[in-house]
Parts: structure tokens; sequence; C-alpha cells
């Protein structure tokens, strides 16, 4: 690992003053939450900061605020937290489900919600320092290479998968982003957050150098709202989604089987959140039936371009749609 | 310095005015009330009380949240939060303390 000083801020402001600072220096920095995707970035020399600038330090990052409007949820708050919140359980049941299936218990006492939606690709060529697009070289090895776990929809150049688990549930949540950078600070739909490839082949989001995503807004929880999240490993725990689906019904007020409106968002298959609005149009207005639920199964795989070892994601998704559907339906 | 009649009746400043709208709330010894009033039947009593108490304020700010994750506590105080957020109250939950 390069050595780095540590700086501990006492608020955002102090933060961004600090990435000025170092900017004007001519020396490059990082900002770490929890560090757990950080550090391991670190050890591999795959980000090589002159200062790590921690944000751990700034109180009521971690603070949940509700309001008239809504919720907000401070980046910093843990995953183990956000897993257990019972109010944000009982109304964002989507987002509780998400944090609780990330890695392993250890990790989500430490790892942060704006770590999880910000962490970079777990892609091996990319980890093991491979000259690949993420890397700043010109080639993605997936293509040709081991891709059994990279994406079936929005690949090219780069054939990544988004790793984190509670982004398509917040996508699906209609969620917005405050980032707070050195020139100012700005909201972001969740959904424009996150960019293709073939917008920008090396990063996987819209932060600017040294900005930070200081808090998430989640608008006001109706009363006919359901969602769920379900997620596929290819292990029991402490793996990324190879499929993952994010599920939030809008059911009619008067007629709580219909479906007044639906937001459908897939994991693990694309280099960002996969929001199926065809899937989302096919329920808009219909009763939920296991023949709907196939019916958008088959849906929600138009368009797939499968690699040489990933087929197998094809049939999966079409299973986790389908099953997410028809058990969230189900519930009262 | 301009002060309120009301506040001056009462001895007060609109700084102290200003302070008693925003609460500290422990969940720790909320839940214990609350455990209190299961044995004396009173649980509806606490919390109508509670949200009486709670009429004047801005922001309440809730520590030891932890606690909150007692199903059948929360659900009495759940319908509190959710009656204090539909009046434009603040709801700050803070997990580390």
């Amino acid at each position: 690992m390069k050595p780095f000083t540590n700086a501990n801020p006492r608020d955002l402001q102090q933060a961004m003053t600090l990435v000025r600072q170092a900017a004007g220096s001519g020396q490059t920095t990082a900002l770490a939450g929890g560090g757990s995707d950080l550090m391991a970035l670190l050890k591999e020399r795959l980000v090589t900061p002159d200062v790590v600038i921690n944000l751990k330090a700034i109180r009521g990052l971690d603070q949940i605020t509700a309001g008239a409007t809504g919720i907000t949820i401070g980046g910093l708050l843990t995953l183990d937290t956000l897993a257990h919140h019972a109010t944000l359980r009982r109304q964002y049941t989507v987002l509780a489900e998400a944090a609780e299936g990330v890695a392993t218990p250890q990790i989500r006492n430490v790892g942060t919600l704006a770590g999880n939606i910000c962490q970079r690709p777990w892609c091996w060529y990319f980890r093991n320092g491979f000259p690949c697009l993420k890397n700043g070289g010109t080639t993605c090895f997936s293509v040709t290479g081991e891709n059994q776990f990279h994406a079936i929809f929005g690949g090219g150049p780069s054939y990544i998968v988004h790793p984190s688990d509670t982004a398509p549930a917040l996508v699906a949540l209609d969620a917005r982003f405050r980032l707070v950078g050195p020139s100012g600070e700005r909201i972001v739909p969740a959904s424009d957050f996150f960019v293709l490839p073939r917008e920008n082949s090396a990063r996987e989001n819209v932060l600017a150098p040294g900005e930070v995503l200081a808090d998430i807004r989640l608008p006001r929880a109706s009363s006919g709202m359901k969602s769920t999240y379900h997620k596929v490993m290819d292990r029991e725990a402490w793996t990324h989604a190879v499929v993952s689906a994010a599920i939030v019904l809008e059911m009619d007020s008067d007629n709580k089987d219909v479906c007044r409106s639906a937001r459908i968002v897939l994991g693990g298959v694309a280099p960002i959140p996969w929001r199926l609005t065809e899937v989302e149009r096919l329920l808009t207005g219909q009763r939920i039936t296991p023949a709907l639920a196939a019916r958008a199964a088959e849906a929600s795989v138009e368009g797939a371009r499968p690699l040489g070892k990933n087929g197998y994601k094809v049939p999966l998704t079409k299973g986790v749609v389908e099953r997410t559907l028809t058990t969230l339906a189900a519930q009262a | 310095m301009k002060v309120a009649r009301r506040e001056f009746l009462r001895l007060g400043s609109s700084r102290q005015s200003r302070e008693r709208r925003r609460v500290e709330l422990s969940c720790e010894r909320l839940y214990m009330r609350y455990l209190d009033s299961i044995d004396e039947c009173t649980t509806a009593d606490v919390f109508e009380a509670l949200e009486r108490d709670l009429r004047d304020v801005t922001t309440l700010r809730l520590t030891c949240t932890a606690w909150l994750s007692r199903e059948d506590f929360h659900s009495w105080i759940e319908p509190l939060f959710d009656s204090l957020t539909a009046r434009g109250v603040r709801v700050v939950f803070e997990p580390r303390l």
C-alpha cells in the first residue's frame, strides 16, 4: 500500500476545503466512509491517493430524518442500521431487505449506504490489476474471457455489472441523491446517477472528483405501496447478486388487487441498476395474476445480449422477476 | 431586545421557546415507560399523553434508536411518528447515540 496522509474533517465544508487544498498542491485525494471498499482498492494499489479524507468523523451524516415530504438518510448510515430500522423496514421494505442482503454482518456493521452505492465494480479483471477500461486501459478482457458474472444488458465497451444491492432498491423507490463537492451541491435522481460504459467507460456514476454522496432522499411512502428485494447468489453469503430484482408496486386504493403503478429494477445484470420500463407498463392498471407475472418475466429479458459464458442469466432473470412479482402481489 | 408578551409573562425568552420546540427523546427511557404501562394497562394513555406533550414541537430528536426494533413497541410509536411528520415535524433518528 502506498503511504498516505489521513485527514479527519469536522464537517463537509472542511472536507471540501481539504479536497481543494490537496488539488491545489498537486495531491490526489480519496474520500472514505466505512472504508470497506476503499481499503481493498488501496491494498491492491488500484487507487493511490496522497490524502485519505475520513468522513466518519463528521457528525450528522449517519442520521435518518423523517419529514412531511419523505425520509432523508445520511450517506454514512451503516447498512446494518438501515436493515434493522423499524420505520424503514415497514415503509421501504425493498431498501431494508437489500441492505440486509449485502456481504456479511461484519461488513454491514462498517459499510455505509453511500459506500455501497458508490463502490467500484468487482470484476476480477479490474480488481486484479489488468489494464482494462476501468483501470485506464483500452480493453474489456471479459468480452472474450471469463464472463460468467458479467452484463447481459447495457454492456459495451465495458461489461461490468453494478455490484450494489441498495442501488436497484433506491432507483425503484425513485430516490434522489444530494451530492456535495468542492464547487457546491446538487440533487440528482437516483436513475440519473449511474452511467453506462458507453457514456463513460472508466466510471460508474456522475460523481465528479472530490464529490461525495451526502444523503439519500426518499419520497413519502403511500399507504398502497408495497415492495421487496430478491437476490440470487452463487453461494449463501458474502457475495454480490448474480441476478436481483427490486420491485415497488403502488396498489389502487379502492381495488387493492390492482396495480396502479410499478417500478422494477434489476441488479447484477448490467453496468447500472437496470430498469424494466416496458414490464412496468405491462403491469400498470392490471391485477397481478400468475399468468401476467409469467408474461412480465418473458418481457423482462427482451433485449438481453449474453456473452459466451453468462447465458444462464437470461432464464435466471425471468425466474427472479416472476417469483418476486408473484410473491409481492400475494402479500396483503 | 424584543420580547413577546406571552414569553414575558412566562418569564421566558424567544430562544428558550425555540429550544422548547426542539425535543430530545430517549427511546430507551420511553421503552422502559412502555413496559411499566403494560403492567399498569395504561399504554394507550401514555402514548396519548406523549402526543399531547409533543404538540408544539418542530423537531423531535430520537436517541438510543436501537430500542425501536422491538416490534410491539414500534407498533405503538410508529403511528405517533406518522402523525408528527404529517404535521410537518422533523423526526431525527440518531443511530450513534
